[in-house]
């Protein structure tokens, strides 16, 4: 068995390591700056799970067809995505609407083929939201980073 | 008092589905039927103690026996108060409230079985004037149930199947539903399904909203918005203050979404300070390796020395690698320590 010690050190690494990696994918920014990343995450990611939410309940309760409740999920996502709003706020009307048909697409056929590959796993609905969250919260800052 | 009445009907609306489901076990059948049964008994029993009642003797009338629905809720017609119209924001609310309660209760009402008594409800229902603390009032625009258009009255929850404004889209899945002598929810949160169903609820009510005024094309919009919060912050500061900006809606409707929009972002309030706690030590870390102006690149090679140290079993060359990436942590790396607490 570890001792107190030992996972007090197992701990200092594993922060610093996170914490090194961040600071890696913000480079040059202030510790504000991070935090509000930070905050404008978290934003999105309750944002996100509301959709999320709504959209596996309508799946799992038959209330329409996939491709069409994940049409209206994602585009619900884009227009609500505090993280988007923010990255398009300098933009003109024409790239805003282009790059908001990206996130879209990207965003509606992944949730489509979620479900679509869903056979053999186990319907755990809490379980489910919560990766779909945290894959189409990600999946847009890959995108929004790629702009 | 009616959230919690809400969270039973949901209950009892998984119920009815899992009965009503070909998958599902018969024995497990047999104790929906039964959860459903009871909850009809209690409810015909105790449908008064919902409080339909109080809240209709608490109800703010004109002297013309017509509910206040703006202007002053002081009892007087607004024809003559016209100069004070909407000053009293917070009475109007309340009422509103209470009026959106009634009409909830209401529709409940009608979801029991037609035979039992129901005195106010039948009468409100009705249009006639029904007398409360001996003045006649009438309540007719309340009720917007099947049963009020004149359709035949249709078995307890069938109705929910026929009236899309219903509430079988706050069923909760079966999980959800408590076997008797579970504890109780924790009071106060709510529960990832409850915040769903309430945003179903809120759904529905925006495409009622929107059919009648023909913009069905910006439901998605109007749903993105609803739960949008009005500030980019965390925590509490995501609680914000609604606003349904959407023309010709009436101020019961309003209400309605405005009381469903609030639970919805004290639960999303909820849920994001709990991310944030959860992120503030990785937080903290950052600040401390930003101030000590060590790069990244240095931190992570002294990561992976410490680590493969501590693997060797070597502590105290793992602890001061760890005192090398935070010299202020010190203190609680004392070599004391390093016993087990089982020792």
């Amino acid at each position: 068995m570890s001792s107190p010690l030992e996972n007090k050190l197992k701990e200092i690494f594993d922060s610093n390591r996170k914490a090194a990696e961040i600071i890696k994918k913000h480079p040059g920014q202030s510790f504000e700056q991070i935090k509000k990343t930070f905050d404008l995450n978290v934003s999105a990611h309750v944002i996100v799970s509301n959709h999320i939410g709504l959209f596996v309940s309508n799946v799992l309760n038959r209330k329409g067809d996939l491709a069409i409740l994940a049409g209206s999920a994602a585009k619900r996502i884009v227009l609500s995505d505090p993280r988007i709003a923010a990255a398009f706020q300098k933009l003109k009307p024409e790239e805003k609407a282009a790059r908001a048909e990206k996130i879209f697409d990207a965003l509606a056929s992944g949730l489509t083929s979620y479900f679509e590959n869903f056979k053999g796993k186990e319907l755990d609905r809490a379980a489910i939201i919560e990766e779909l969250t945290t894959k189409v919260t990600k999946k847009i800052a890959e995108i929004l980073s790629k702009f | 008092m009616v959230r919690e009445k809400q969270e039973k009907d949901a209950r009892i609306d998984a119920a009815y589905n899992l009965a009503n489901d070909k998958r599902t076990p018969s024995l497990m059948k047999k104790r929906m039927v039964s959860l459903i049964r009871t909850d009809n008994l209690d409810e015909r029993k105790t449908y008064d103690n919902w409080g339909l009642k109080a809240l209709l003797d608490d109800l703010k009338f004109n002297t013309n026996g017509t509910l206040v629905t703006s202007g002053n809720n002081d009892g007087s017609p607004t024809a003559i108060n016209k100069k004070k119209r909407y000053t009293d924001t917070e009475g109007m609310r309340e009422q509103m409230a209470k009026i959106e309660q009634i009409k909830y209760l209401l529709r409940r009402r009608n979801q029991l079985d037609p035979t039992i008594e129901r005195p106010i409800a039948d009468n409100l229902i009705s249009g006639n004037a029904v007398t409360i603390n001996g003045v006649p009032r009438t309540l007719e625009f309340l009720d917007t149930s099947p049963v009020s258009r004149g359709q035949p009255a249709v078995r307890n929850r069938d109705i929910r199947r026929l009236d899309p404004s219903g509430f079988a889209s706050s069923a909760v899945p079966l999980e959800q539903i408590p076997t008797q002598g579970a504890p109780a929810e924790e009071a106060g949160e709510q529960t990832p399904d409850e915040r769903t169903a309430d945003l179903s609820r809120t759904e529905e009510l925006l495409e009622q909203i929107l059919e009648k005024t023909g913009r069905t094309e910006e439901i998605d919009k109007k749903a993105a918005d609803a739960i949008k919060p009005t500030g980019l912050g965390v925590g509490a500061a995501i609680v914000p203050e609604i606003d349904v900006r959407i023309k010709g809606i009436d101020p019961a409707t309003a209400e309605q979404l405005r009381i469903l929009q609030t639970r919805v972002a004290k639960a999303n309030g909820a849920q994001a300070l709990r991310l944030q706690q959860q992120q503030e030590a990785t937080l903290q870390t950052v600040a401390q390796q930003l101030k000590s102006g060590q790069s990244p690149e240095e931190i992570e090679k002294l990561v992976a020395q410490g680590q493969s140290l501590l693997e060797g079993g070597d502590v105290e060359g793992a602890r001061n690698i760890a005192l090398q990436i935070n010299p202020a942590a010190g203190p609680s790396l004392d070599l004391t320590q390093k016993g087990s607490t089982h020792e």
